[in-house]
């Protein structure tokens, strides 16, 4: 009999991130990428309370390199203490991919407390997903902008989108940077200047594609039952009551409706046990703009067709009917790729643990997360204090 | 060295996704046909991706399809440099899948999403060792 979730198993126990930790995003040239993940380590396990010598396994995302094993050559600065260390490529998703893997660890018993951390120095200009010679360089379409704009094309033919409400995503993220002391553009714009800006890949515009990014961000997760005798702070726990990867399905539908970030959000609502309508904050994959319209539909939160609306009436501000991307996102933030997944989940412990300050959603209980990856990869975090 | 040698080497972008003329000036492109589900693929692809059988049956695809979305690309990618602003289509072909390049003698204005495109074969650019490749891009279809 086929099965509804990708993961034929269930947690064996219940399994909190103890502590968050973050690099700010921007650029930083006397830096390696092991200084940027090194920090956020360090600031996760201060915010846990969890000694690095207490560390059982950890799950390093990145894409670019500087090197072999840069998970090991980060941790091995902080002590050789002989752990498993996995250095995990999954894209743009590499950092919740990491999550995935330590989360799921813990729920089976295999560890009892893991690391999951990632950081990324990624180089300016467009992001080629292919190699040399591949011949979708030569085709002219190995340029992720323009797949997001192609998708954006078509929901605006399906659904009489208005162009304005995608810079409208723009200008919201760059407002919640502006009052984020880790984000990488602290500068708002208004909607004529996302409109007037660069064209890069029509309709999309400079600033609704996101910046190329440094930094690290790391999160503790810890077994439940053990939390209480290790952690700083028990209160301030969050737990993780969905955790799911998926990748693309093959679907005989002439439009997407939603792909593996609804097959993945499917998964997750499931083993949660809360549908879209419990979710009091989200973050979403929002590389261009329009993907941010695209997963708050893929994940059911909004019916299909109507986001874009509900982007124009600011109902997905932080003081919204549903705060979407509440830290600035891809957008505001910045997307080092390594980081960026586990960058969400901070954000959403921030904000359940009610430390968010000015950026601050109102009785925030239940969150949800969603981070993309090249090649069809689609991860989502439920997390719930 | 020889004259012959000396004559820039010309290829197709790959085999296994168009057959050219003779003189390469014209062709057509190639895709599979699942032999268990029926379903059609571009290129040859050792598996059925929906079905993931392996018996799959090499066709020749249609020439003309139906426009299903596109940009202008404006900022160029690697190897395209000097080659923006360009119109990037995918195009839906009867047989079903959809077929990304770019779409040539086209005024921007005129581009429209369920647009009729033919395929054509063109000169594409060229490998690190000069050989010069030639790739399939998409015009509107002539009357």
């Amino acid at each position: 009999m086929a099965r509804a979730m990708a993961v034929n198993v269930r947690p064996q126990r219940e399994v909190v991130i103890a502590g968050v930790g973050l690099h700010p995003f921007g650029r930083f040239p006397e830096k390696a990428i092991t200084d940027l993940a090194r920090e956020a380590v360090l600031e996760a396990l201060v915010d846990s309370g969890i000694k690095f010598k207490d560390i059982q396994v950890a799950y390093f995302g990145h894409v670019y390199q500087e090197g072999a094993t840069p998970g090991e050559m980060t941790l091995r600065q902080m002590g050789l203490t002989g752990i498993p260390v996995v250095n995990v490529e999954n894209a743009c998703s590499s950092g919740s991919t990491a999550l995935w893997l330590a989360y799921w660890n813990v729920a089976m018993g295999m560890f009892d407390i893991a690391l999951a951390f990632g950081s990324e120095k990624v180089p300016r200009g467009p992001v080629a997903t292919t190699a040399e010679g591949s011949p979708m360089r030569f085709l002219g379409s190995d340029f992720m902008m323009a797949a997001y704009a192609m998708g954006m094309r078509r929901y605006m033919e399906l659904y009489g989108a208005a162009p304005e409400a995608f810079a409208s995503v723009s200008v919201k993220a760059h407002k919640n940077a502006a009052i984020n002391p880790y984000a990488h553009y602290k500068k708002t714009f208004t909607l004529e200047e996302v409109m007037n800006s660069r064209k890069i890949a029509d309709p999309l515009t400079l600033y609704q594609c996101c910046p190329t990014s440094e930094g690290g961000a790391a999160a503790v997760v810890i077994a439940k039952d053990i939390a209480r005798h290790n952690v700083k702070d028990p209160a301030r726990c969050v737990s993780i009551i969905g955790a799911a990867l998926r990748t693309q399905k093959w679907s005989d539908e002439e439009e997407d409706e939603g792909g593996q970030i609804a097959l993945a959000g499917k998964d997750a609502y499931e083993m949660a046990g809360v549908a879209p309508k419990d979710i009091d904050v989200v973050q979403v994959h929002d590389a261009a703009t329009s993907g941010e319209i695209s997963s708050v539909e893929a994940l059911g939160l909004v019916p299909h067709g109507k986001a874009w609306k509900m982007e124009l009436d600011g109902e997905m501000d932080i003081s919204g009917r549903l705060p979407v991307n509440t830290d600035g996102g891809l957008q505001g933030m910045g997307h080092p790729f390594g980081a960026t997944g586990i960058r969400m989940v901070h954000e959403l412990c921030t904000q359940l643990r009610g430390e968010a300050g000015v950026r601050q959603v109102k009785k925030a209980k239940i969150g949800l997360a969603q981070n993309s990856g090249a090649g069809g990869v689609a991860t989502v975090f439920i997390v719930r204090k | 060295m020889t004259t012959a040698e000396q004559k820039p080497a010309v290829r197709p972008l790959s085999t296994k996704m168009m057959k050219l003329s003779p003189d390469m000036k014209d062709g057509v492109l190639l895709g599979s046909r699942c032999n268990e589900c029926g379903t059609y693929f571009f290129g040859a692809p050792q598996f059925c991706v929906r079905c993931t059988s392996n018996s799959l049956k090499q066709v020749e695809l249609s020439k003309q399809g139906k426009l299903y979305t596109y940009t202008i690309v404006r900022q160029a990618p690697p190897g395209w440099q000097g080659q923006v602003p360009y119109i990037l289509g995918a195009v839906a072909l009867p047989e079903g899948p959809h077929i990304t390049s770019e779409i040539i003698d086209c005024p921007e204005e005129t581009v429209k999403i369920g647009m009729p495109l033919d395929v054509v074969f063109r000169a594409g650019g060229k490998m690190m060792d000069g050989t010069e490749i030639i790739v399939f891009k998409w015009r509107p279809a002539q009357a």
